[in-house]
Parts: C-alpha cells; structure tokens; sequence
C-alpha cells in the first residue's frame, strides 16, 4: 500500500525543503495570480516562475508527461472550438490572444500541482494540517481526506483489476464495472470511519492539545516575499506593460 | 467490569429485535468469547458495549449495560471509551494518521491531553505491544500484524479497563495469531478484561475463561472453552473447528522447480516457467519461478506476507507481465493480456468483483462472452442452484452477507469456465458454515476441471479442501 501519492520524493532539493503552509501559499497566489490576469505576458512571468518551482522537484520526466497532457488537452480544445466555429463561423472568432490565455493558465496550475505534490509527501501535508489548529470542522474532514487518499487508490487498483479479469462493454460497463464497486467501498469505509472516529473521541477533537506549529523558516520568508513580489509585478505588467491587439488567425 | 441485565436491541426501523434478554457479566482480567453464525447478533453486543448501538446507530435498548460502572446510554461513546477500547476486524479502516506514532497520539489529542501525558503513555503502550522501534513508520507499510499491534497500542494507550475485540485474527497469518494470543494472555494478567467476538475459536483455547454461543440474538449456550469441543453443538451453531492442526507441516509439496521443468510437467494443464520478475526499481521478487498445475488440484500458497503470494497470482492472470519466463495451458505460452480469459480471481473483499444490480445479473454478466447467448439462462438458473443462490436471486450484490458475496463470486468465476481459479484470502470473515459451504463451492470448481490456488492463512480451511501446497520462500521466491 503506498505512503504516497508519490513515491521516491527527492527531499534534498531546495522545493522539498520548504514548509508545506508556504508551498500551500504559494499555490493559493498562483491559482488567484492566473484566475485575475488576462494578459499574456503577466502570465508568462507566472508561468516563468511556476516552471522554475515545479523543475525544483526534480521529477522532469513526470513533469513532461504532464505537459503533454496539456498540449492534448488544447489540441482537442482548438479542435472542438474549429469544429463549432465551422458551423456557426459568426460566433468563433480565432485570435492569438484568447487561445493562448487559457493554455497559459492551464499550465500555471499544473505547474503549482505537481511542485506541491513532487515535493510534498502525504504525511507533512497531514501533520501541518493537525498541527495548525484549523476549526475541527475544516481539520477532520481534510485529514480524513488526506489519510484515506493511499486507501482510495488501493481499492482503485484492485477493482481495476477486478474490471481487467472480467472486461466490461461500453461505457455502461465501465460505469459499472469501477463506479458501482467504488461507490460501496466508499460508504462502507465511511461508515466504519465514522464510528472509528466516534470511539476516538472524535466529538472532544475541540479541546486537542498535542504538539503545536513550528515557524516558519527563513527560505519560506524568502520564497513567500519573492511570491509576492512576483504576484505585483505580473499585475504590474498587466495594467502598464505592452497591450496585445487580437491576431486574427 | 462488564454487566449485562435483560437487555434486548432493535435496529432503527427493524421489525425484529437483533439481540434479546441477554445477561452476562465480566470481571476485570476475565476473557470472554462470543461466537455464533454471521448475523447473529455479536457486532450488536459489542456496540451495545461501546455505546454506538444507541448513540450513533439509534435504536431502541432495554435492560440495563454497565462497562466499568458506566451506562452506556447516559455517556457519549467518545467518554466511554476512555473505559472501553474497541478493536476492529481490519485495524487499517480505523487509523487516521499516517504514521505509527501519530495513531497512538491522535485520540489522546482529540481527548485533550497534554504533550507530556501523550509522550508517556504513547511510550508506554508501543513499550509494551514492542513496536517502540516503529513510531515512526507509516502505518500502511506495516504488515497485517503490525497493524493489529499498532491498533491495539493506540486503545491502551488511553488506559482502558475493558477491550472490545471483533474477530481480531481474521487477517492475521498463524504466527502473527500466535504473537496476538501472547498479548492478549499479558493483558489479561494485567487486570484488563477481555470481550472477544470470533469466528475463529482455536487461538482462544488457552485465553477465553467463558463462552458465549448467541443466536438469533439469544444466548443459546455458556460455559468454559471445553464445551466447543462437542461436535454436534458446533455443527447446529454452524460454529469453526475448536482444534486446528497446523496443516502447512502435513500437507504435500507440490511439484519442485525440477520436477516442473521435467518433460511430462512442460505440456501440463496449466503452468509457469522460469518466471523472472521485479517491480519497477525494486529488488527482484523472483528470478525463475516454475510450477505446474493439474486439473482438480486445490493447492494452498503459503509464504509469509511480502514473500511475493500476490505478485505470483497477478503473474499467473496476467495483471503484471514477467521479464522473462512464460506461463502455459496445455504446453503453449499465453501471452498475459489472453490470460483473463483460462483464470479468473475471487478477491478478499469480493465486493470489488459484483457490479449488477442482482444476483441473476450479476451471473448473466460474467457469462457474457464465455457461454452462448442462447445458453445464457439455462447456465445461470443452473449456476445459480450449483451454488445455493436461487433464494437470493433478485437481491442487489452489495446487499448480500460476506459470506454470500464470496459465494456469488466463486459462481460468476466458475460460470466463466477458467482453466486455473485463484481465491485470495476466501473465508475471511466467514462461520463454520459459510466455511463448509465456500468449501465444497471450491471443491465443485476443481470437479468441474479447473485447478485452484488458494492464498489464505485460514489454517481449518486449508485443512479441509486443499491437496497441496506450494510454499514461497522469502527473498528468493523459489520452492521448499
């Protein structure tokens, strides 16, 4: 059963050194930097600086396939927009800007996933996350979540397997043959966590006490001032820097 | 410790009652066992001890339950079990935490206390379960009796006088049971008394001090452990054997590696040769693997947890392709992806396998493919009786016990006529009844001309059905 979601993360690079709070931090600047920037250039200094973290992980193979991914995902994307466009030509108009911004966002965010999931492992996330003394509310069921991520895998692989041995026709057959089986293991596993969680003591979990957080550290200081900068720069760029007229395509 | 008084429970909107006028006590280092068939009402009593039949299932409770003067019904389950630890069939589903040290602190957290306390008492309790030296591992890299170990640290951890264990040894091989029984046996000495629910009665011979057989909610027999020596009561009770000797000494070896390679054994009915495999940047698993496999053999894989047991089986399916070595029907190499259609494999939780919604389409849907449409219905209503399924075939799969669900899978296996059937872990869970009956489903695969690889630690099982065994050994993956 894996530990993981990834195995065999490299704890030396400076990336898997940083604290779990402010590679959450800089996931968060990031996801709202490529939501409220429209321009290409701002967003390519995020998706710049992205890079630069996500290559941090030293994972480039996993990092390459997930780019190519992304190029599928726009190919087929431009493909469907062409198709539309071929039969109501009035409603499609093709320019460089409006293709290439949301591609560019697309990237930002894969980026961000995988510096934080190639250089996080499971079990950090889960300990800042008790640790931080979050509402119960919010803390048990992100833990829940977090834990039973490895669970919900294993039991994916097996009914995968199940799926493979006696093959399914169709899309019907794949619904049922991986979502029903799915389906049950989930509410059975919810169940019994919930009377787990019961007999833990889970309805005192307002009072914890424990360990508490340590500080951050000063590469996180570092590296959330850089953000930061990086953050008002891209908007920066935006609302002064060079504008671009649509080419038409 | 524990003390029951005329007390009967009903499920929220059952008809019935699950378990009735039920008196009993437990005095403080006492070990009690409970058994009886599956729905009997066991789980019923050790929620009612626990306080989760009223608080968090509802239902209605009579009669009177005190656990260490407690009332179960005027405290949360959460208060209560700071007197009361309850163990689960399969520790994993009640970690929360990732790492060993953190599923001993975690309820002490949640509880409030301090970091010294928790220091302390999570000290104590790996001290004494001896996986002090494992605080810091993940939980689910452990083996299965590790992780009983792990949940039974982290119950004691919070010092409780009574424990609750449900069927505690059903994934455990015999040598983790026997390291169990060693534990319980210290606690025992140590004052903590015992209510154990078990399908599974050998281990408990020289721990259990009294015995309780339930069914249909009743108490229908008590006494020390020597009344399950009478055949007859556990024939009617559908109760396990209460002596199991240890079969994996008697049973015989299966072809050795160089009989395998032999010339009569190259074009057997269903074998593996010189199988090298490793997963990905991993240490080789085995490095010339070879067997050979006769119609009707039932042959158990024995080897201890890690050996490669698995890995072997999803070879022999062809859910993982060997480096080099091939596997062969009749003498001919089958490529692994053609290899789902000669075997088929009933898992542990064979809820997994049952997608339909009903039993008769559950079958009809596994002999797609396999046996003529026109055959179909002949072929399921036959299957269906084969395997005593016929009363269940209108129910949805996943409303089934876990000994029908097992049943429904062996049938939808054998519907699909395999060459080599492989069942993991078969009779987890299961009665002495649902045992004899997923026996004898065995016994009418290997009849029918199919051989089967059981993967099981259930020594009474392995005892009654199987004919050989192949054992792996550690490390090197070759046979005894």
């Amino acid at each position: 059963m894996r530990a993981s979601l990834f195995t065999n993360i490299n704890t030396e690079t400076f990336v898997a050194g940083l604290d779990v709070r402010a590679k959450l931090l800089i996931c968060i600047a990031g996801s709202v930097a490529s939501i409220i920037l429209s321009s290409p250039l701002s967003l390519g200094l995020i998706l710049g600086l992205s890079t630069i973290l996500a290559f941090g992980a030293a994972r480039p193979g996993t990092i390459m396939k997930a780019y190519c991914f992304g190029l599928l995902m726009m190919f087929i994307a431009m493909g469907c927009t062409a198709l539309i466009g071929l039969a109501v030509p009035s409603l499609m108009r093709w320019n460089f800007v409006s293709l290439t911004v949301p591609f560019l966002r697309m990237l930002v965010s894969i980026n961000l996933l995988l510096m934080l999931a190639l250089s996080t492992p499971v079990q950090e996330l889960f300990n800042r996350l008790r640790m931080a003394r979050l509402p119960t509310w919010l803390q048990i069921p992100l833990s829940v979540a977090i834990r039973f991520i490895p669970t919900f895998l294993e039991d994916c692989a097996q009914i995968r397997d199940a799926a493979r041995l006696r093959p399914s026709r169709g899309l019907t057959g794949l619904w049922r043959g991986m979502v029903v089986p799915l389906l049950f293991r989930v509410l059975y596993s919810a169940d019994d966590l919930a009377m787990a969680a019961e007999l833990k003591g889970i309805s005192t979990a307002g009072q914890a006490g424990g360990e508490a957080l340590p500080g951050l550290g000063q590469r996180d200081f570092v590296m959330l001032t850089l953000t930061v900068v990086a953050f008002c720069a891209a908007i920066a760029l935006q609302h002064f820097g060079p504008r671009f007229t649509p080419l038409p395509m | 410790m524990l003390q029951m008084s005329s007390v009967s429970y009903s499920y929220p909107h059952a008809a019935d009652l699950a378990v009735r006028d039920i008196t009993l006590s437990l005095a403080p280092g006492e070990v009690m066992l409970c058994t009886g068939r599956s729905g009997c009402g066991k789980s019923t009593l050790t929620r009612l001890v626990n306080g989760l039949a009223h608080h968090y299932l509802g239902g209605t409770v009579q009669g009177q339950v005190l656990v260490d003067g407690q009332d179960p019904l005027h405290i949360s389950p959460a208060e209560l079990a700071r007197h009361v630890g309850t163990l689960f069939q399969d520790p994993e589903r009640q970690f929360f935490a990732l790492t060993v040290g953190d599923e001993l602190a975690l309820s002490l957290q949640w509880r409030g206390w301090s970091a010294d306390d928790i220091r302390q008492s999570v000290d104590e309790s790996a001290r004494l379960l001896g996986i002090e030296d494992m605080l810091s591992h993940t939980i689910l890299g452990v083996s299965e009796g590790q992780k009983q170990k792990v949940a039974l640290a982290s119950l004691l951890a919070a010092r409780p006088k009574l424990l609750v264990l449900d069927e505690p040894t059903a994934n455990l091989d015999p040598e983790s049971t026997a390291e169990l029984t060693q534990i319980l046996a210290e606690l025992k000495k140590q004052g903590i008394g015992m209510f154990i629910v078990d399908h599974r009665l050998h281990w408990l011979r020289d721990l259990a001090d009294s015995v309780l057989i339930l069914e249909n909610g009743r108490i229908m027999a008590r006494g020390d452990f020597s009344m399950l020596d009478d055949a007859e009561l556990r024939v009617k009770y559908g109760l396990r054997a209460a002596t199991v000797d240890d079969p994996r000494t008697t049973l015989p070896d299966m072809y050795t590696k160089q009989e395998a390679k032999s010339p009569d054994r190259e074009t057997a009915f269903f074998s593996c040769h010189d199988l090298v495999f490793a997963y990905p940047k991993g240490k080789p698993v085995f490095s010339g693997e070879s067997h050979s496999f006769n119609p009707g053999d039932i042959i158990a894989l024995i080897g201890e947890n890690g050996v490669g047991k698995t890995t072997l089986a999803r070879l022999l399916t062809g859910l993982e392709r060997p480096q080099e070595g091939s596997v062969q029907i009749g003498g001919n190499a089958v490529k692994p992806k053609r290899l789902s259609r000669h075997v088929q494999v009933v898992l542990q939780n064979a809820g997994h396998q049952l997608r339909m919604k009903s039993v008769m389409s559950e079958l009809e849907d596994a002999a797609e493919g396999v046996i003529p449409k026109e055959d179909h219905a002949t072929a399921v209503q036959s299957c269906m009786k084969t395997y005593a399924l016929d009363q269940l075939a209108k129910r949805h799969p996943q409303s089934l016990s876990g000994g029908e669900k097992q049943r429904l899978a062996v049938a939808c296996a054998a519907i699909r006529q395999p060459d080599m059937l492989i069942l993991d872990e078969p009779t987890s869970g299961l009665d002495g009844e649902n045992m004899q009956r997923m026996a004898e489903s065995m016994r009418r695969v290997a009849a029918g001309g199919a051989c089967l690889l059981v993967i099981s630690h259930d020594l009474e099982l392995i005892q009654h059905v199987c004919t050989g065994k192949i054992v792996l050994q550690k490390n090197t993956g070759d046979i005894a």
